[in-house]
Protein backbone atom coordinates (compact mmCIF):
# COMPACT_ATOMS: atom_id res chain seq x y z
CA UNK A 1 0.00 0.00 0.00
CA UNK A 2 1.43 3.23 -0.37
CA UNK A 3 1.29 5.95 2.28
CA UNK A 4 3.34 8.79 0.32
CA UNK A 5 2.85 12.02 2.14
CA UNK A 6 0.83 14.74 1.08
CA UNK A 7 2.74 16.21 -2.30
CA UNK A 8 1.78 19.41 -4.05
CA UNK A 9 0.48 18.10 -6.53
CA UNK A 10 -2.24 16.49 -4.42
CA UNK A 11 -3.16 20.01 -2.71
CA UNK A 12 -3.27 21.34 -6.33
CA UNK A 13 -5.69 18.39 -6.94
CA UNK A 14 -8.09 19.31 -3.78
CA UNK A 15 -7.60 22.94 -4.32
CA UNK A 16 -9.18 21.94 -7.91
CA UNK A 17 -11.29 19.63 -6.54
CA UNK A 18 -12.62 22.49 -4.31
CA UNK A 19 -13.58 24.78 -7.74
CA UNK A 20 -15.44 21.89 -8.86
CA UNK A 21 -13.50 20.86 -11.13
CA UNK A 22 -14.35 16.88 -11.52
CA UNK A 23 -11.18 15.80 -13.50
CA UNK A 24 -9.46 16.72 -10.05
CA UNK A 25 -11.73 14.57 -8.03
CA UNK A 26 -11.27 11.61 -10.50
CA UNK A 27 -7.52 11.52 -10.10
CA UNK A 28 -8.16 11.78 -6.46
CA UNK A 29 -10.38 9.07 -6.20
CA UNK A 30 -8.63 6.68 -8.39
CA UNK A 31 -5.46 7.64 -6.51
CA UNK A 32 -6.84 6.66 -3.41
CA UNK A 33 -10.08 3.93 -3.54
CA UNK A 34 -8.40 0.86 -3.83
CA UNK A 35 -6.47 1.00 -0.88
CA UNK A 36 -9.87 2.51 1.25
CA UNK A 37 -11.56 -0.43 -0.43
CA UNK A 38 -9.06 -2.83 0.22
CA UNK A 39 -8.88 -1.99 4.02
CA UNK A 40 -13.04 -2.10 4.20
CA UNK A 41 -13.01 -5.02 2.71
CA UNK A 42 -10.42 -6.69 5.05
CA UNK A 43 -12.05 -5.00 8.07
CA UNK A 44 -15.24 -6.42 7.30
CA UNK A 45 -14.89 -9.21 4.78
CA UNK A 46 -17.89 -8.44 3.15
CA UNK A 47 -17.31 -6.67 -0.91
CA UNK A 48 -20.89 -4.82 -0.32
CA UNK A 49 -19.55 -3.08 2.94
CA UNK A 50 -16.48 -2.23 0.80
CA UNK A 51 -18.81 -0.56 -2.03
CA UNK A 52 -20.42 1.35 0.40
CA UNK A 53 -17.95 2.62 2.58
CA UNK A 54 -15.71 3.68 0.13
CA UNK A 55 -18.58 5.18 -0.90
CA UNK A 56 -19.05 7.02 1.93
CA UNK A 57 -15.29 8.12 2.73
CA UNK A 58 -15.33 9.99 -0.97
CA UNK A 59 -18.97 11.39 -0.41
CA UNK A 60 -17.32 13.28 3.00
CA UNK A 61 -14.36 14.35 1.28
CA UNK A 62 -16.79 15.94 -1.35
CA UNK A 63 -18.83 17.35 1.11
CA UNK A 64 -16.54 18.43 3.61
CA UNK A 65 -12.78 19.24 1.86
CA UNK A 66 -12.38 22.14 3.39
CA UNK A 67 -12.63 19.82 6.94
CA UNK A 68 -9.06 17.94 5.56
CA UNK A 69 -5.99 19.93 6.58
CA UNK A 70 -2.55 18.81 5.20
CA UNK A 71 -1.16 19.94 8.47
CA UNK A 72 -2.50 17.21 10.68
CA UNK A 73 -1.15 14.18 8.71
CA UNK A 74 -2.15 12.34 4.80
CA UNK A 75 -5.13 12.67 2.40
CA UNK A 76 -4.83 8.65 2.58
CA UNK A 77 -5.05 8.67 6.57
CA UNK A 78 -7.78 11.09 6.73
CA UNK A 79 -9.62 8.68 4.16
CA UNK A 80 -8.48 5.90 6.10
CA UNK A 81 -10.10 7.34 9.42
CA UNK A 82 -13.54 8.17 7.95
CA UNK A 83 -13.52 4.56 6.22
CA UNK A 84 -12.79 3.19 9.55
CA UNK A 85 -15.40 5.08 11.90
CA UNK A 86 -17.93 3.51 8.79
CA UNK A 87 -16.98 0.47 9.05
CA UNK A 88 -17.09 -0.31 12.49
CA UNK A 89 -20.07 1.96 12.28
CA UNK A 90 -21.84 -0.58 9.48
CA UNK A 91 -20.69 -3.67 11.69
CA UNK A 92 -21.98 -2.35 14.92
CA UNK A 93 -25.05 -2.11 12.63
CA UNK A 94 -25.10 -5.00 10.46
CA UNK A 95 -25.63 -8.44 12.13
CA UNK A 96 -22.89 -9.84 9.05
CA UNK A 97 -21.03 -12.05 12.26
CA UNK A 98 -22.21 -14.34 14.43
CA UNK A 99 -19.47 -15.03 17.04
CA UNK A 100 -19.24 -17.46 20.00
CA UNK A 101 -18.62 -15.85 23.05
CA UNK A 102 -15.77 -16.85 26.02
CA UNK A 103 -14.59 -14.80 28.41
CA UNK A 104 -11.17 -13.09 27.35
CA UNK A 105 -8.21 -13.58 29.66
CA UNK A 106 -8.14 -9.60 30.01
CA UNK A 107 -12.11 -9.63 30.62
CA UNK A 108 -13.57 -8.25 27.74
CA UNK A 109 -15.72 -11.08 25.29
CA UNK A 110 -13.84 -11.98 22.70
CA UNK A 111 -15.39 -14.18 19.70
CA UNK A 112 -13.48 -17.84 19.84
CA UNK A 113 -14.90 -18.52 16.11
CA UNK A 114 -16.70 -16.07 13.83
CA UNK A 115 -18.69 -17.24 11.02
CA UNK A 116 -17.63 -14.97 7.59
CA UNK A 117 -19.48 -12.64 5.74
CA UNK A 118 -21.75 -14.63 3.41
CA UNK A 119 -20.26 -13.07 0.14
CA UNK A 120 -16.87 -13.92 0.71
CA UNK A 121 -14.25 -11.99 -1.50
CA UNK A 122 -11.49 -14.62 -0.66
CA UNK A 123 -12.86 -17.88 -1.99
CA UNK A 124 -13.19 -16.76 -5.94
CA UNK A 125 -9.78 -15.28 -5.41
CA UNK A 126 -7.12 -18.02 -3.33
CA UNK A 127 -6.47 -21.67 -3.39
CA UNK A 128 -4.34 -21.45 -0.55
CA UNK A 129 -6.01 -23.01 2.41
CA UNK A 130 -2.99 -21.08 5.13
CA UNK A 131 -4.00 -17.85 3.32
CA UNK A 132 -7.82 -18.26 3.58
CA UNK A 133 -7.53 -19.10 7.69
CA UNK A 134 -5.26 -16.21 8.30
CA UNK A 135 -7.67 -13.70 6.70
CA UNK A 136 -10.74 -15.55 8.55
CA UNK A 137 -9.04 -15.62 11.93
CA UNK A 138 -8.16 -11.49 11.46
CA UNK A 139 -12.02 -11.21 11.14
CA UNK A 140 -12.84 -13.06 14.03
CA UNK A 141 -10.06 -10.29 15.87
CA UNK A 142 -11.89 -7.74 17.70
CA UNK A 143 -12.14 -4.65 15.75
CA UNK A 144 -9.65 -2.46 17.89
CA UNK A 145 -7.08 -5.44 16.96
CA UNK A 146 -8.34 -5.92 13.80
CA UNK A 147 -7.70 -2.56 12.66
CA UNK A 148 -4.41 -2.16 13.91
CA UNK A 149 -3.64 -6.07 12.43
CA UNK A 150 -5.27 -5.08 8.92
CA UNK A 151 -3.52 -1.31 8.77
CA UNK A 152 0.18 -2.61 10.11
CA UNK A 153 0.25 -6.34 8.67
CA UNK A 154 -1.96 -5.90 5.45
CA UNK A 155 -1.74 -2.47 4.17
CA UNK A 156 1.64 -2.12 5.64
CA UNK A 157 1.23 1.40 7.32
CA UNK A 158 4.29 2.19 10.06
CA UNK A 159 2.88 2.20 13.16
CA UNK A 160 3.29 6.17 13.31
CA UNK A 161 0.90 6.29 10.28
CA UNK A 162 -1.50 3.98 11.93
CA UNK A 163 -1.57 6.24 15.20
CA UNK A 164 -2.63 8.80 13.09
CA UNK A 165 -5.65 7.03 11.20
CA UNK A 166 -6.50 5.70 14.58
CA UNK A 167 -6.39 8.79 16.47
CA UNK A 168 -4.17 7.31 19.30
CA UNK A 169 -0.41 7.24 20.43
CA UNK A 170 2.20 4.85 18.64
CA UNK A 171 2.67 3.04 21.66
CA UNK A 172 -1.27 2.37 21.93
CA UNK A 173 -0.68 0.72 18.08
CA UNK A 174 2.44 -1.50 19.03
CA UNK A 175 0.46 -3.13 22.28
CA UNK A 176 -2.52 -3.29 20.08
CA UNK A 177 -0.48 -5.07 17.77
CA UNK A 178 1.22 -7.26 19.84
CA UNK A 179 -2.21 -8.69 21.36
CA UNK A 180 -3.24 -8.97 17.99
CA UNK A 181 -0.51 -11.17 16.95
CA UNK A 182 -0.95 -13.41 20.52
CA UNK A 183 -4.91 -13.73 19.24
CA UNK A 184 -4.33 -14.36 16.39
CA UNK A 185 -1.71 -17.48 16.71
CA UNK A 186 -3.71 -18.72 19.65
CA UNK A 187 -6.72 -19.08 17.43
CA UNK A 188 -4.94 -20.27 14.15
CA UNK A 189 -3.40 -22.86 16.95
CA UNK A 190 -6.92 -23.54 18.50
CA UNK A 191 -8.93 -23.59 14.68
CA UNK A 192 -6.24 -26.68 13.70
CA UNK A 193 -7.12 -28.61 16.70
CA UNK A 194 -11.28 -28.35 16.22
CA UNK A 195 -13.02 -31.61 15.88
CA UNK A 196 -14.18 -31.74 11.93
CA UNK A 197 -17.50 -32.48 12.77
CA UNK A 198 -18.63 -29.41 15.16
CA UNK A 199 -20.92 -26.64 13.50
CA UNK A 200 -17.87 -24.27 14.06
CA UNK A 201 -15.40 -26.81 11.88
CA UNK A 202 -17.83 -27.20 8.93
CA UNK A 203 -17.74 -23.14 8.63
CA UNK A 204 -13.95 -23.03 8.32
CA UNK A 205 -14.05 -25.55 5.65
CA UNK A 206 -10.55 -25.60 5.00
CA UNK A 207 -9.11 -27.12 7.89
CA UNK A 208 -11.40 -30.05 7.22
CA UNK B 1 19.19 -9.82 25.58
CA UNK B 2 16.69 -11.76 27.34
CA UNK B 3 13.18 -13.50 25.82
CA UNK B 4 11.08 -10.29 27.49
CA UNK B 5 13.20 -8.05 25.53
CA UNK B 6 12.78 -10.40 22.58
CA UNK B 7 9.19 -10.30 22.93
CA UNK B 8 8.97 -6.21 22.71
CA UNK B 9 10.72 -6.02 19.11
CA UNK B 10 9.83 -9.25 17.12
CA UNK B 11 7.25 -7.71 15.44
CA UNK B 12 9.34 -5.04 14.20
CA UNK B 13 12.13 -7.63 13.56
CA UNK B 14 9.94 -9.70 11.62
CA UNK B 15 8.41 -6.53 9.73
CA UNK B 16 12.21 -5.53 8.76
CA UNK B 17 11.70 -1.81 10.81
CA UNK B 18 13.85 -2.84 13.93
CA UNK B 19 15.69 1.08 13.13
CA UNK B 20 18.14 0.28 16.35
CA UNK B 21 21.24 -2.02 14.17
CA UNK B 22 22.81 -2.62 17.54
CA UNK B 23 18.87 -3.62 18.40
CA UNK B 24 18.78 -6.04 15.97
CA UNK B 25 21.98 -7.74 16.30
CA UNK B 26 21.34 -8.45 19.33
CA UNK B 27 17.84 -9.96 18.28
CA UNK B 28 19.24 -12.40 15.80
CA UNK B 29 21.73 -13.33 18.40
CA UNK B 30 19.17 -14.24 20.98
CA UNK B 31 17.63 -16.04 18.32
CA UNK B 32 20.51 -18.19 18.12
CA UNK B 33 20.60 -19.11 21.82
CA UNK B 34 16.77 -19.52 22.30
CA UNK B 35 14.57 -21.79 20.41
CA UNK B 36 11.59 -20.35 21.50
CA UNK B 37 12.12 -17.19 20.55
CA UNK B 38 13.46 -18.55 17.09
CA UNK B 39 10.07 -20.32 16.74
CA UNK B 40 8.39 -17.12 17.77
CA UNK B 41 10.23 -15.47 14.59
CA UNK B 42 9.27 -17.55 12.38
CA UNK B 43 5.90 -17.39 13.37
CA UNK B 44 5.92 -13.75 13.00
CA UNK B 45 7.29 -14.06 9.71
CA UNK B 46 5.34 -16.52 8.27
CA UNK B 47 2.33 -14.74 9.19
CA UNK B 48 3.68 -11.54 7.21
CA UNK B 49 4.17 -13.88 4.63
CA UNK B 50 0.95 -14.48 4.74
CA UNK B 51 -0.53 -11.45 5.13
CA UNK B 52 1.50 -10.32 1.88
CA UNK B 53 -0.28 -13.42 0.03
CA UNK B 54 -3.34 -12.11 0.91
CA UNK B 55 -2.63 -8.57 -0.59
CA UNK B 56 -1.42 -10.45 -3.03
CA UNK B 57 -4.52 -11.38 -4.26
CA UNK B 58 -6.33 -8.58 -3.35
CA UNK B 59 -3.73 -6.30 -5.16
CA UNK B 60 -6.32 -5.51 -7.63
CA UNK B 61 -9.52 -5.46 -5.65
CA UNK B 62 -10.97 -2.03 -6.76
CA UNK B 63 -14.01 -0.48 -6.14
CA UNK B 64 -16.28 -1.35 -8.99
CA UNK B 65 -16.75 1.07 -11.30
CA UNK B 66 -20.81 2.30 -10.10
CA UNK B 67 -19.59 3.39 -7.28
CA UNK B 68 -17.10 5.93 -9.06
CA UNK B 69 -19.79 6.96 -11.93
CA UNK B 70 -22.16 7.35 -8.68
CA UNK B 71 -19.47 9.49 -6.94
CA UNK B 72 -19.06 11.71 -9.96
CA UNK B 73 -22.64 12.84 -10.24
CA UNK B 74 -22.92 13.78 -6.90
CA UNK B 75 -19.73 15.75 -7.05
CA UNK B 76 -21.06 17.47 -10.20
CA UNK B 77 -24.35 17.79 -8.19
CA UNK B 78 -22.79 19.46 -5.51
CA UNK B 79 -20.49 21.81 -7.76
CA UNK B 80 -23.67 23.00 -9.39
CA UNK B 81 -25.37 23.89 -6.55
CA UNK B 82 -22.25 25.63 -4.71
CA UNK B 83 -21.70 27.68 -8.02
CA UNK B 84 -25.60 28.64 -7.87
CA UNK B 85 -24.83 29.65 -4.02
CA UNK B 86 -21.97 31.64 -4.45
CA UNK B 87 -23.91 33.55 -7.72
CA UNK B 88 -26.85 34.03 -5.42
CA UNK B 89 -24.82 35.26 -2.52
CA UNK B 90 -23.07 37.60 -4.94
CA UNK B 91 -26.42 38.67 -6.13
CA UNK B 92 -27.42 39.33 -3.10
CA UNK B 93 -24.58 41.68 -1.67
CA UNK B 94 -24.66 43.42 -4.96
CA UNK B 95 -28.29 44.06 -3.68
CA UNK B 96 -27.49 45.05 -0.05
CA UNK B 97 -24.82 47.28 -1.64
CA UNK B 98 -27.11 49.43 -3.84
CA UNK B 99 -30.13 49.41 -0.74
CA UNK B 100 -27.25 51.08 1.43
CA UNK B 101 -26.45 53.11 -0.71
CA UNK B 102 -29.66 54.19 -1.64
CA UNK B 103 -30.66 54.18 2.15
CA UNK B 104 -27.71 56.66 2.82
CA UNK B 105 -28.29 59.05 -0.05
CA UNK B 106 -31.98 59.42 1.50
CA UNK B 107 -30.48 59.70 4.84
CA UNK B 108 -28.00 62.46 3.24
CA UNK B 109 -31.34 64.13 1.62
CA UNK B 110 -33.78 64.65 4.46
CA UNK B 111 -30.82 65.74 6.76
CA UNK B 112 -30.24 68.56 4.62
CA UNK B 113 -33.97 69.39 4.28
CA UNK B 114 -34.27 69.56 8.13
CA UNK B 115 -31.13 71.46 8.56
CA UNK B 116 -32.67 74.07 5.55
CA UNK B 117 -36.16 74.00 7.85
CA UNK B 118 -34.11 75.07 10.92
CA UNK B 119 -32.20 77.96 9.17
CA UNK B 120 -35.08 79.36 8.32
CA UNK B 121 -37.24 79.17 10.71
CA UNK B 122 -35.07 80.18 13.28
CA UNK B 123 -36.59 83.52 14.68
CA UNK B 124 -35.14 86.07 17.10
CA UNK B 125 -33.32 86.08 20.30
CA UNK B 126 -35.72 83.85 22.83
CA UNK B 127 -37.63 86.21 25.25
CA UNK B 128 -35.91 84.79 28.83
CA UNK B 129 -32.84 86.14 27.43
CA UNK B 130 -34.68 89.48 26.93
CA UNK B 131 -36.20 89.75 30.47
CA UNK B 132 -32.83 88.39 31.66
CA UNK B 133 -30.43 91.13 30.55
CA UNK B 134 -33.31 93.98 31.42
CA UNK B 135 -32.59 93.19 34.81
CA UNK B 136 -28.52 94.30 34.28
CA UNK B 137 -29.79 96.83 31.89
CA UNK B 138 -32.39 98.64 34.55
CA UNK B 139 -29.42 98.62 37.43
CA UNK B 140 -26.63 99.74 34.81
CA UNK B 141 -26.61 103.37 35.22
CA UNK B 142 -26.95 103.07 38.83
CA UNK B 143 -24.04 100.88 39.19
CA UNK B 144 -21.48 102.41 36.78
CA UNK B 145 -23.54 105.16 35.45
CA UNK B 146 -23.72 108.66 37.06
CA UNK B 147 -22.86 111.94 35.19
CA UNK B 148 -19.22 110.84 35.50
CA UNK B 149 -19.52 108.12 33.30
CA UNK B 150 -17.37 109.31 30.39
CA UNK B 151 -19.46 109.03 26.86
CA UNK B 152 -17.05 107.04 24.52
CA UNK B 153 -17.51 105.68 21.68
CA UNK B 154 -17.60 102.13 22.33
CA UNK B 155 -14.20 100.97 20.77
CA UNK B 156 -14.99 98.18 18.69
CA UNK B 157 -12.29 97.05 16.10
CA UNK B 158 -14.05 96.89 12.64
CA UNK B 159 -13.84 92.70 12.22
CA UNK B 160 -15.53 92.55 15.70
CA UNK B 161 -18.38 94.46 14.79
CA UNK B 162 -18.83 92.25 12.04
CA UNK B 163 -18.29 89.28 13.93
CA UNK B 164 -21.58 90.45 15.85
CA UNK B 165 -23.61 91.03 12.89
CA UNK B 166 -22.73 87.71 11.36
CA UNK B 167 -23.89 86.21 14.98
CA UNK B 168 -26.74 87.66 14.98
CA UNK B 169 -28.36 87.32 11.04
CA UNK B 170 -30.18 84.70 11.47
CA UNK B 171 -31.98 85.90 14.89
CA UNK B 172 -33.28 89.04 13.12
CA UNK B 173 -35.20 89.69 10.39
CA UNK B 174 -32.47 91.66 8.30
CA UNK B 175 -34.86 94.22 7.05
CA UNK B 176 -35.80 95.40 10.86
CA UNK B 177 -32.40 95.15 12.35
CA UNK B 178 -30.95 97.60 9.50
CA UNK B 179 -33.94 100.11 10.74
CA UNK B 180 -33.05 99.62 14.00
CA UNK B 181 -29.34 100.58 13.55
CA UNK B 182 -29.94 103.54 11.50
CA UNK B 183 -32.98 105.31 14.30
CA UNK B 184 -30.52 103.99 16.82
CA UNK B 185 -28.54 106.44 18.90
CA UNK B 186 -24.19 105.19 19.47
CA UNK B 187 -23.10 103.42 21.61
CA UNK B 188 -22.30 104.38 25.19
CA UNK B 189 -19.80 102.75 26.93
CA UNK B 190 -20.99 101.65 30.40
CA UNK B 191 -17.04 101.13 31.68
CA UNK B 192 -14.20 103.77 32.72
CA UNK B 193 -11.62 103.51 29.43
CA UNK B 194 -9.09 101.81 31.55
CA UNK B 195 -11.14 99.31 32.81
CA UNK B 196 -12.15 98.23 29.02
CA UNK B 197 -10.36 94.63 28.34
CA UNK B 198 -10.07 93.58 25.04
CA UNK B 199 -13.00 92.71 23.30
CA UNK B 200 -13.13 88.96 21.98
CA UNK B 201 -16.52 88.33 21.04
CA UNK B 202 -19.47 89.92 22.91
CA UNK B 203 -23.60 89.82 21.67
CA UNK B 204 -26.30 92.19 21.13
CA UNK B 205 -29.43 91.97 23.33
CA UNK B 206 -32.20 94.07 22.89
CA UNK B 207 -33.77 95.31 26.14
CA UNK B 208 -37.07 97.72 27.21
CA UNK B 209 -35.45 100.36 29.52
CA UNK B 210 -37.47 102.99 31.31
CA UNK B 211 -36.20 106.15 29.37
CA UNK B 212 -34.89 107.94 32.40
CA UNK B 213 -32.12 105.42 31.96
CA UNK B 214 -30.49 108.01 28.85
CA UNK B 215 -30.45 110.41 31.78
CA UNK B 216 -26.77 109.59 32.72
CA UNK B 217 -25.91 109.86 29.12
CA UNK B 218 -27.29 113.38 28.08
CA UNK B 219 -30.13 111.83 26.33
CA UNK B 220 -32.93 114.19 25.07
CA UNK B 221 -35.99 114.12 27.22
CA UNK B 222 -38.59 115.65 27.91
CA UNK B 223 -41.27 115.18 31.27
CA UNK B 224 -43.87 113.40 28.98
CA UNK B 225 -41.43 110.34 28.24
CA UNK B 226 -39.61 110.36 31.38
CA UNK B 227 -41.43 107.14 32.65
CA UNK B 228 -42.27 105.52 29.05
CA UNK B 229 -40.46 102.15 27.95
CA UNK B 230 -38.00 102.41 25.05
CA UNK B 231 -35.86 100.04 23.24
CA UNK B 232 -32.17 99.75 23.92
CA UNK B 233 -29.59 97.60 22.51
CA UNK B 234 -27.12 96.22 25.16
CA UNK B 235 -23.39 94.84 24.08
CA UNK B 236 -22.25 91.96 26.48
CA UNK B 237 -19.08 90.96 26.33
CA UNK B 238 -17.38 87.59 26.70
CA UNK B 239 -17.37 87.18 30.35
CA UNK B 240 -21.30 88.62 30.32
CA UNK B 241 -20.79 91.88 31.67
CA UNK B 242 -22.34 94.82 29.89
CA UNK B 243 -19.93 97.19 28.14
CA UNK B 244 -21.79 99.49 26.36
CA UNK B 245 -25.41 100.46 25.21
CA UNK B 246 -27.47 102.88 22.80
CA UNK B 247 -31.02 103.41 22.66
CA UNK B 248 -33.51 103.28 20.15
CA UNK B 249 -36.30 106.09 19.50
CA UNK B 250 -39.46 105.61 21.79
CA UNK B 251 -41.60 105.51 18.21
CA UNK B 252 -39.06 102.39 17.16
CA UNK B 253 -41.06 99.91 18.33
CA UNK B 254 -39.67 96.40 17.66
CA UNK B 255 -41.82 93.75 18.35
CA UNK B 256 -39.51 90.78 19.91
CA UNK B 257 -41.56 87.99 20.37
Amino acid sequence: MTNKPITHSEVELLRRMADGDDQAFTAIYRQHQGAIYRFALLMSGSTAIAEDVTQEAFMVLIREAQLYDPGRGTLTAYLYGIARNYVLRRLRRDSFFVSLMREAEDGEDVPLTTLVAKDDPFSNFSRNEMTRLVRQTVLALPPRYREVVVLCDFQELSYAEAAQVLSCAVGTVSSRLHRGHALLFERLRAVSKLDPQTPDAQLLRCFT
Amino acid sequence: MNCQDFELNVIQLARDQLLDAGNREQCLAHTRGCLRCRKRLEEEHALIAEAHAVMAVLGTAEAPAHVEAALLVTFRAQARQRNALAVRSLSGQKRIRQWTFGAAQLVAAVAVIVVGLMWLRSGPAPSPELSTVSKHAQEMPVSKGGANVARQELLLVPAEAQQLKTRHRGRQPVRQKQEADDAATQFYSLVEAGELAPLESGRVVRVEVVASALIPFGGPLTPETLTQPMQADLLLGQDGLARAIRFLPASHNIKTQ
